[in-house]
C-alpha cells in the first residue's frame, strides 16, 4: 500500500467552514490555553440536523451563520472577553502584556490560525486603539486588550476555517502549510492547532508527506485525539440515542445508572481498543476487553468487580466486541424484547453501509398482529406482509435475528420464554448470501468482507472531510478498505494514511456548486 | 454560570428602564371605527404540533372539531379539544378538510417539513428536507424590514438525533435551525434597552467597532476568486446579519417575566417543560410581531415525532408518540384500539390548545389580535393512522378583517398550499398586485385560495 503512489483522489469541497459548536468550545479553550472548557458553547443556538445520510455533527455545508446564532456569538464574545481580561494570568500566556505589535501579530497568527496581512494588522490595530474609549472601567491596556479579544472572537476568519489558495496544478489545489494546519488539527483534534504545528506550517515541513506523517503521529498521542476517536465512534453507532432510550427504562428494566454505565463502557473499549491497543476494525469487532461495573459484570456473567470498575477479558466467544456490550444490545429494545429490527438495521446501514429504504408510506397501518411463541417469530410475522417482506425477510431481519441469544437485559440466554432460541440467519455481505449463526460468525463474516471494511473506511474519510463521499474517492476507500481488511490495518494507520493522502492535503480545481 | 445573562439583568435592571412595560398597557394610539391602518402590520404566528390530533377517524369518535359548521359558540364547542378556546370563539376560525398537499412522502419524517412549505422531500432519512421555502420565510422575506429574519422558536426536547426541528425552511433543502432558548431569543430581539444615555451610547459604540472589523472581512471573503455559490451564499447570509445595535421593541416584559425567561435557561431542553417553554416562546412571539420585528413567526412545539412524556393530571404518562399511536411499544401493534388512551390523546389535544390560548390572550391584550393570525396545527391529522388528511387548522384573529371570524367552515378539497396561500395573502403578500395563490409545489394539489375563510378582499 502506498498512499503517495495512486493517482489523486481529491473531490470538490467547500473553503469557508464555520466551527461547529464543539470545535468552537474547544478552540477558544486553546486559544487562551484554559485548563477547561468554558461552557459558552451551551449558549450557541443547535445546529439543524443536515438531512440526508450525513452522520456527524460538522456536516460543513449545514453549518449557517444566521441572526440568532450571530447575536449568540456576540454575547459568547463579550462574556469571554470579560472573562479573560479579568485574569492577569491568561493575558500573560497570550502575551497581551507586550508591545501592541507583537502581541497583535502573535495572537492574530494563532486566532485566524495564519499570519496576518497588513490589512488585517491594520484593522487589529484600529481596534486596539479604540478600545480606552468603549472600555473607560478598565485602565489603559486592559480596555484595548478587552476590545480586541471582543472583534476577534467574531471575526469570520476566527469563526470560519478559511482556505484563500486557489493556484492549480493538473487540477489539483495544493493548500498551503496552514491550510493543511488547520485540516489536521481540526480532523483529528477538533480543535485549532497547537504551537508546535504552527511551527510546522511556517517550516513548511507539511507541504511533504513525511511532514505530515509525523505531525499525525505526534497528534494521535494527544488526549484531544482520544476524545475524536470516542466522539468518531458514538457518533457512527448512535451512541447517545442508544444510551438516551436506556435512561427512559432505568428504575424498571434496568437498574438506575444503566444508561451512563453503558455509555462509559463502550467509550473505554474503543479507547482501549484502538489507541492502547493499537486495534483496528477486526478488533472493535472481535475483542473481548471490557471494563465492567456491577451490573456490567452480571449482564455479561463475570464475577463482579472488587472496586468500582475492573478491567475484565470476557469470553471470546459469546461476547466478541462492540457488538455484544450493553451499550448495543440493551439500547435496541423494544418493550422489554430484543429490537431485532433495529439491531438488524444497525449492522446493514451502519457497519455496511448498505442502502435500505424507509418503509412504504403506509406500511405501518393494518399490521397483522405480532403471533408467535418468540420474539423472533413474533417479529417475522409483523413484517410477513408483502409490502415489508423486501427489506425485512432479506436484509434486516436476518441482521437482527443473529443477536436473538442476548436477551433485552444484555444478558446470554439458550431459551426464549421456555423455546430454543435460533440464531441462524441467512445474510447479504458483499452481495452474496452467507449462513450465520450467532454473532461469532457474524462477527468472522464482517471482517473477512470488502464491505465492513470499506464502509469504515469510507465514514472515517466522511468524518476526517466534514462532507459526503464524493465519487472520486471510491478508489481511495477500496483502497484502504483491502489493507484494512488484508494486512489488519490498525485505526491510526488508517487515520494517518488518510491525512496524509493527496485528498486530504489538496482540493480540486473544482469547488462545490 | 452565564456572565453575559447577569450583564444583561444590571444593564436592564439597573437602568432606569426607558422602555414601557407592555404587558397589560395600551401603548398604541387608538383605532378610529373607520380606520383601514392597524396599528400593528398584519403577522402570522404558527404554532405546529406533532403526532396528529384525536378526532373520529372511522374507529374513534370525534373529539377535536366544533359539532357542527357555522356559527362558533359553547353549544358546538362544548365537551371538544376547540373548547379551550370558547372565551374567544368569536375571533377564531376553524377549517375542516385540509390535506396535506404531498400525500406520498412519510408521515413524521415528511409533516413536519410539509406543513409550512406544501412541498415535497428531497432527501432520505427520519427528517426530510424539502424542495422549497417555507410561508415563514417567504413572509418575512418580502415583508419584514431589511436584513431581518423571521423568528424560528423550538419548545421541547433536543431531538437532532431522529426527527427534531423541522418547520421552517429558507430555501430548498435548506432548514432553518431554531432558537430553542426563550431568554437568548427575547435578549435577540431586547438588543438595546433602557440605560441611561451614556451606558447605551458605549453599547451602540462597541457593536460599531466590532462591525468595523467584521464587515470588511466578510465584503474580502465575498471577493475571493472562485468561491462556490454554496460558501458565497453562507458568507453572504452572514454579512446581511450584522448591523449596528438598535433599539428593536417598542415595549418590554415585565421583571417578573424576564426572570422566568432567565430562569427557562435552564430547563428549556427538558421534554417535561416543553408547554412552559412553549408558552414563553409564545409571550416573545407577541412582542416580536407587534414591534414590527418580525411579520412571521414560526413555533414548533416538540420534536416532529414527538415522543415527549407529557405530564397530564398531574401524572407523567408515557411518550406521546406511543399515545398517539394507542400502543406501549415500537412493537406493540396490538390493533384493539385503546379508549382510555384516545382520552389522553384528547387532553393532550387540550393541553396544546389552552397553551396557544395563552398566545391569543397575549395578543388581544396588546390590542393587536384583529391586525393578523395566529395558527395552531399539526404536522399530521390523526393520531392512530397519523394520517395526512383533514389537519386540525385553528386560526385566531382576522389579519386586519379578510378571515371571517366566529366561524367553523368546510374546506373540503383544500390542501396546505391553499391553507397557506390564504393566509400569506391575509397578511400582505402579493404576486403582481394580485393575492398570493399558487404557494407550494405546483405539481401537489391545486392553487387557489380558500375562499370559505374569506371575509374581505382588500387585494
Amino acid at each position: 500500500m502506498g498512499p503517495g503512489h495512486a493517482a489523486p483522489t481529491v473531490a470538490p469541497s467547500g473553503r469557508i467552514t464555520r466551527l461547529s459548536h464543539p470545535q468552537w468550545e474547544r478552540t477558544v479553550q486553546d486559544l487562551f490555553y484554559l485548563d477547561e472548557p468554558t461552557g459558552l458553547s451551551d449558549g450557541l443556538r443547535p445546529d439543524a440536523r443536515s438531512g440526508g445520510d450525513y452522520r456527524f455533527d460538522h456536516h460543513a455545508e449545514s453549518l449557517t451563520m444566521d441572526e440568532g446564532l450571530w447575536n449568540a456569538y456576540l454575547r459568547a464574545a463579550a462574556d469571554l472577553a470579560d472573562r479573560v481580561t479579568a485574569r492577569a494570568e491568561v493575558l500573560d500566556r497570550i502575551g497581551a502584556r507586550a508591545d501592541r505589535a507583537t502581541f497583535l501579530s502573535r495572537f492574530a497568527a494563532r486566532a485566524y490560525r495564519r499570519p496576518p496581512s497588513e490589512e488585517e494588522m491594520r484593522e487589529l490595530e484600529a481596534a486596539y486603539d479604540r478600545g480606552p474609549a468603549l472600555h473607560p472601567e478598565l485602565d489603559g491596556t486592559a480596555a484595548s486588550v478587552r476590545h480586541l479579544l471582543e472583534a476577534v472572537l467574531v471575526s469570520p476568519l476566527f469563526l470560519y476555517r478559511v482556505e484563500r489558495t486557489v493556484e492549480a496544478d493538473g487540477g489539483v489545489v495544493a493548500l498551503d502549510g496552514w491550510e493543511i494546519a488547520s485540516r489536521l488539527s481540526y480532523a483529528l483534534w477538533n480543535t485549532m492547532p497547537d504551537d508546535e504545528l504552527f511551527a510546522a506550517a511556517e517550516d513548511g515541513s507539511l507541504s511533504a508527506e513525511a511532514g505530515v506523517a509525523a505531525q499525525a503521529r505526534r497528534m494521535l498521542r494527544d488526549p484531544r485525539a482520544a476524545e475524536v476517536v470516542e466522539r468518531f465512534h458514538a457518533q457512527l453507532l448512535q451512541w447517545s440515542e442508544l444510551a438516551g432510550h436506556i435512561a427512559d427504562f432505568e428504575g424498571e428494566r434496568a437498574p438506575v445508572g444503566a444508561a451512563a454505565a453503558a455509555r462509559a463502557e463502550a467509550g473505554w473499549f474503543v479507547r482501549e481498543v484502538v489507541l492502547a491497543r493499537g486495534g483496528g476494525l477486526a478488533d472493535l469487532l472481535t475483542s473481548p476487553v471490557a471494563r465492567v461495573d456491577a451490573w456490567l459484570a452480571d449482564v455479561y456473567g463475570v464475577a463482579p468487580p472488587a472496586d468500582e470498575n475492573e478491567t475484565r477479558e470476557l469470553d471470546p466467544a459469546s461476547r466478541p466486541g462492540l457488538l455484544t456490550r450493553a451499550l448495543f444490545l440493551v439500547g435496541f429494545e423494544r418493550g422489554g424484547q430484543p429490537d431485532i429490527i433495529h439491531r438488524g438495521l444497525f449492522v446493514a446501514t451502519r457497519l455496511l453501509c448498505q442502502t435500505v429504504p424507509p418503509p412504504p408510506p403506509d406500511a405501518t397501518a393494518g399490521l397483522p398482529p405480532p403471533e408467535g411463541d418468540t420474539n423472533r417469530e413474533r417479529i417475522t410475522n409483523l413484517t410477513s406482509a408483502e409490502l415489508c417482506r423486501g427489506c425485512h425477510a432479506t436484509v434486516i431481519n436476518p441482521f437482527g435475528f443473529v443477536f436473538e441469544h442476548y436477551g433485552a437485559d444484555g444478558r446470554y440466554r439458550d431459551e426464549d420464554d421456555g423455546f430454543p432460541i435460533d440464531a441462524s440467519a441467512v445474510v447479504q455481505i458483499d452481495r452474496q448470501l452467507t449462513e450465520v449463526s450467532g454473532v461469532g460468525q457474524l462477527v468472522d463474516a464482517l471482517i473477512e468482507s470488502r464491505e465492513a471494511h470499506a464502509c469504515y473506511v469510507r465514514q472515517w474519510q466522511e468524518y476526517l472531510h466534514g462532507r459526503e463521499l464524493s465519487e472520486a474517492e471510491m478508489p481511495l476507500v477500496e483502497r484502504f478498505g483491502e489493507a484494512s481488511r488484508d494486512e489488519a490495518l490498525s485505526v491510526e494507520e488508517l487515520l494517518i494514511a488518510l491525512v496524509t493522502d493527496r485528498s486530504f492535503t489538496a482540493r480540486s480545481d473544482e469547488e462545490l456548486p | 454560570m452565564r456572565l453575559g445573562r447577569r450583564l444583561f439583568l444590571k444593564s436592564a435592571a439597573g437602568a432606569c428602564v426607558g422602555l414601557p412595560l407592555l404587558h397589560g398597557l395600551r401603548s398604541f394610539a387608538p383605532r378610529s371605527a373607520s380606520a383601514q391602518a392597524s396599528v400593528t402590520d398584519p403577522f402570522a404566528i404558527f404554532v405546529v404540533h406533532g403526532n396528529g390530533v384525536q378526532q373520529g377517524n372511522g374507529a374513534e369518535p370525534d373529539r377535536f372539531w366544533p359539532t357542527e359548521h357555522g356559527a362558533l359558540g359553547p353549544a358546538t364547542m362544548s365537551g371538544r379539544a376547540v373548547e379551550e378556546l370558547a372565551g374567544h370563539s368569536g375571533r377564531l376560525l376553524i377549517v375542516s378538510g385540509v390535506d396535506h398537499a404531498v400525500q406520498d412522502q412519510g408521515d413524521h419524517d415528511y409533516g413536519g417539513a410539509g406543513i409550512l412549505t406544501a412541498q415535497p422531500a428531497v432527501s432520505d432519512g427520519p427528517n426530510k428536507l424539502v424542495a422549497g421555502e417555507s410561508l415563514d420565510w417567504r413572509i418575512g422575506r418580502e415583508l419584514n424590514p431589511p436584513g431581518r429574519e423571521p423568528l424560528n422558536l423550538y419548545a421541547g426536547f433536543n431531538n437532532e438525533g431522529w426527527i427534531g426541528a423541522t418547520l421552517s425552511f429558507r430555501g430548498p433543502g435548506e432548514r432553518r435551525a431554531p432558537q430553542r432558548d426563550p431568554f437568548a431569543a427575547y435578549q435577540d430581539l431586547v438588543g438595546l434597552v433602557g440605560g441611561d444615555p451614556a451606558a447605551r451610547e458605549l453599547l451602540i459604540a462597541r457593536r460599531r467597532s466590532v462591525n468595523d472589523l467584521v464587515r470588511p472581512q466578510l465584503e474580502r471573503l465575498l471577493g475571493q476568486p472562485r468561491l462556490s455559490r454554496s460558501d458565497r451564499q453562507r458568507i453572504d447570509l452572514h454579512l446581511s446579519q450584522v448591523r449596528d445595535l438598535e433599539q428593536l421593541l417598542i415595549g418590554r416584559l415585565t421583571a417578573e417575566e424576564e426572570a422566568e425567561l432567565e430562569a427557562s435557561s435552564d430547563y428549556f431542553n427538558e421534554g417535561e417543560r416543553t408547554l412552559d417553554t412553549a408558552a414563553l416562546h409564545m409571550k416573545i412571539a407577541a412582542l416580536a410581531v407587534v414591534s414590527g420585528v418580525s411579520r412571521a413567526v414560526a413555533i414548533q412545539v416538540g420534536p416532529g415525532q414527538d415522543n415527549t412524556p407529557y405530564v397530564v393530571d398531574g401524572q407523567l404518562r408515557d411518550s406521546f408518540h406511543y399515545i398517539s399511536h394507542r400502543v406501549r411499544s415500537d412493537s406493540d401493534t396490538d390493533a384493539g384500539g385503546s379508549p382510555e388512551m384516545e382520552l389522553l390523546h384528547h387532553a393532550i389535544d387540550r393541553m396544546f390548545l389552552a397553551t396557544f390560548r395563552g398566545l391569543v390572550d397575549r395578543l388581544d391584550e396588546y390590542g393587536a389580535l384583529d391586525d393578523g393570525v395566529a395558527l395552531w396545527t399539526n404536522n399530521l391529522g390523526d393520531g392512530p393512522n397519523h394520517s395526512r388528511r383533514n389537519l386540525p387548522v385553528v386560526l385566531a384573529g382576522s389579519a386586519g378583517g379578510v378571515l371571517r371570524q366566529g366561524q367553523y367552515v368546510a374546506a373540503d378539497g383544500a390542501t396546505n398550499r391553499n391553507l397557506l396561500s390564504t393566509i400569506g395573502s391575509a397578511v400582505g403578500l402579493r404576486v403582481n398586485g394580485g393575492p398570493l395563490v399558487d404557494f407550494g409545489h405546483p405539481d401537489y394539489g391545486e392553487s387557489g385560495l380558500i375562499q370559505a375563510m374569506i371575509a374581505s378582499e382588500p387585494w
